[in-house]
């Protein structure tokens, strides 16, 4: 099977020299281009719409690393492909990469190395699978934040910047992301994202965690709240007043203190 | 060209003079009393009256200078450690402490109270702050005439050098070029050549600045092959004739360092067009040069600093305090202002 690749670089030299390199090695290394993208979100685009096997993708990248790219390609998408990182330099990161054996090629990329590297991903059929955890750890062992959250939507995969969120509401199987535009539902647990953006969200209540920033003020007021289902009724209680949206979301008496001390 | 700062241990780094030296307790010593009895003369009639009244007072003088001397003595290694304003701040402090100290014990005894009769604790703690933080300077000052050797080393530490990132990138963007515009690839490194030609040559040199200038055009042209159209410059220039050009000396490769920052911090995070602003001006007898590009929010900063504290150093050690760079953010934007005194090459 003739591997198709796709090449995600945000410099247009870097892009033609990978075509030229490509077109060299040919002969020796059959394959077939599918596209080319030089932006976190196009790039998503064109993988989910052309599924390619392998995607030689830079790591350093406006907007966002490789790496988070990465990261959300082989979460989200199923049968998401092999990625050959490329590199121009970076200490850290390439350290990372050994210790959590990554495929990685060094810019200025050479011909031999990358038809080598193509002929040994295409080779191994399981590299897509050991693939996931070893970016998530690289990640980790980073110590890198992602900055964007990943929703699937109508078969697309859409960035969303953490910076826009709102808040993230728990309702029923789903988390529902509110951004200033419109609601997004994310497939993430609220513990999680807790854990791993406490930086960014506070909790204000079991199902409901706030931008730390968004939050402007909290006002006393009448919160419907379920009963079972039958005997709804309506009590007093604080919520927070979030910046740029009408909602107001209820404080639970538990997060009371914390919510407090940050309006002060 | 990101430059790594090297410290340079003892001398450079430590500011506060050696207490427990005889030399230095000497000198101080010296200054002290000489300022005291200068002091004492001139506001008493008649140098009889002057002089006893200089012996009276050097019962405290002397006392204060020795415990201070002896306290700096015996902290000495502690506070070497501490960074250099901390060690300055110590030189004022210790002599102002002892002497609070001194005055009130010693205010008990009747002898005391009558031979310093307008002798306040305020008078006398501010007095020998004084002479404490003007010691240091002077101390300081001498260390660095007498080792200009030490001065050399740490500017050829702080010489600025290139970012690996820099130089492969810059190699794969020429690469590309080769087959499809041999023209613009010759030219391209041609000014990395000239480039390297600079970085590789001693940190210490002057150049001109119409030099300098040449040398960051040469950069941001290597940066625009890579980068295209998310590269925008603009120069210009307030008073700066083609003879300020030719003549005005400026530390190589000052501004290039700080047209990398912009570009990193600047124009390589976003993917759309980003424009950077270089302004020269002259007012008389200095030179003005600022670089601004927006800045993003959530792009680290610590490489940055490094860099413009390098810069700051290198300045330091060859104007003092003739020359000053300043950072700012607002609006969206961080400018950095460069301002350095206007000297003309001699040639």
């Amino acid at each position: 099977m003739i591997p198709r690749l796709f090449i995600v670089d945000d410099e247009a030299p870097a892009r033609a020299r990978l075509t030229t390199l490509l077109s060299d090695i040919a002969d020796e290394c059959p394959h077939q281009l599918l596209g080319m993208a030089s932006q976190a979100q196009d790039a998503l685009d064109e993988i989910v719409r052309t599924r390619p096997d392998i995607v030689l993708l830079d790591v350093q990248m406006p907007g966002m690393t490789g790496l988070e790219l990465a990261a959300h390609l082989s979460t989200e998408l199923a049968g998401a492909p092999a990625i050959i990182f490329i590199s121009a330099h970076d200490e850290y990161a390439l350290k990372a990469f050994d210790v959590h054996a990554l495929d990685y090629l060094l810019k200025p990329v050479r011909a031999v190395r990358l038809a080598e590297a193509i002929q040994r991903v295409s080779a191994l059929r399981s590299v897509r699978a050991s693939q996931k955890p070893a970016i998530t750890d690289t990640a980790a062992s980073l110590q890198m934040t992602r900055r964007h959250f990943s929703v699937q939507e109508r078969g697309r995969l859409l960035l969303v910047p953490i910076g826009d969120v709102i808040y993230l509401k728990a309702e029923l199987k789903y988390v529902t992301l509110r951004t200033k535009i419109r609601d997004y539902l994310i497939e993430e647990s609220l513990m999680s994202i807790e854990e791993e953006l406490g930086e960014v969200f506070v909790r204000v209540h079991r199902n409901a965690l706030v931008s730390r920033k968004a939050i402007i003020g909290v006002e006393k007021g009448l919160q419907s709240i379920d009963m079972e289902g039958d005997n709804e009724k309506a009590q007093e209680s604080w919520q927070v007043i979030l910046q740029d949206v009408d909602d107001r979301l209820p404080i639970s008496r538990r997060q009371w203190t914390v919510i407090k001390a940050l309006v002060r | 060209m990101q430059s790594t700062t090297v410290s340079i241990s003892e001398p450079v780094d430590t500011v506060i003079p050696d207490c427990c030296n005889i030399g230095v307790i000497f000198r101080i010593l010296l200054a002290v009393n000489v300022a005291v009895l200068t002091a004492i003369l001139l506001r008493t009639n008649g140098f009889r009256a002057g002089f006893f009244e200089f012996v009276e007072s050097s019962i405290l003088v002397e006392l204060a200078c020795l415990s201070s001397l002896l306290v700096l003595c015996g902290l000495r290694q502690a506070i070497r450690l501490a960074p250099q304003w901390g060690q300055r701040l110590a030189c004022g402090l210790v002599p102002a402490i002892v002497t609070a100290l001194l005055i009130h014990f010693l205010s008990s005894l009747e002898l005391f109270l009558y031979s310093f009769t307008n002798l306040t604790m305020l008078k006398g703690v501010l007095v020998a702050a004084l002479f404490g933080l003007a010691l240091q300077h002077y101390f300081e000052m001498r260390t660095r005439a007498f080792s200009p050797a030490l001065a050399e080393a740490r500017l050829q530490a702080l010489q600025a050098r290139i970012q690996p990132h820099f130089l492969f990138n810059s190699l794969n963007a020429v690469l590309s070029l080769i087959r499809t515009e041999p023209r613009q690839a010759e030219t391209t490194l041609e000014d990395l050549a000239d480039l390297f030609r600079v970085l590789i040559r001693d940190g210490r040199n002057m150049t001109t600045l119409q030099d300098e200038i040449r040398i960051c055009k040469q950069y941001l042209s290597i940066e625009k092959v890579r980068l295209g159209q998310r590269l925008q410059v603009q120069w210009d220039a307030v008073d700066i004739t083609d003879d300020v050009l030719r003549k005005a000396q400026i530390p190589s490769l000052l501004l290039q360092p700080l047209l990398e920052n912009a570009v990193h911090y600047g124009v390589e995070p976003v993917s759309k067009p980003v424009l950077i602003q270089v302004h020269l001006s002259r007012s008389i007898d200095r030179i003005e040069i600022a670089v601004i590009n927006p800045c993003h929010a959530d792009t680290p900063s610590t490489g940055n600093h490094m860099a413009l504290e390098n810069i700051r150093e290198r300045l330091a050690l060859l104007y003092d305090v003739e020359a000053q760079l300043t950072t700012t953010v607002a609006r969206g934007y961080f400018e950095v202002r460069l301002r350095f005194p206007y000297v003309k090459a001699s040639a």
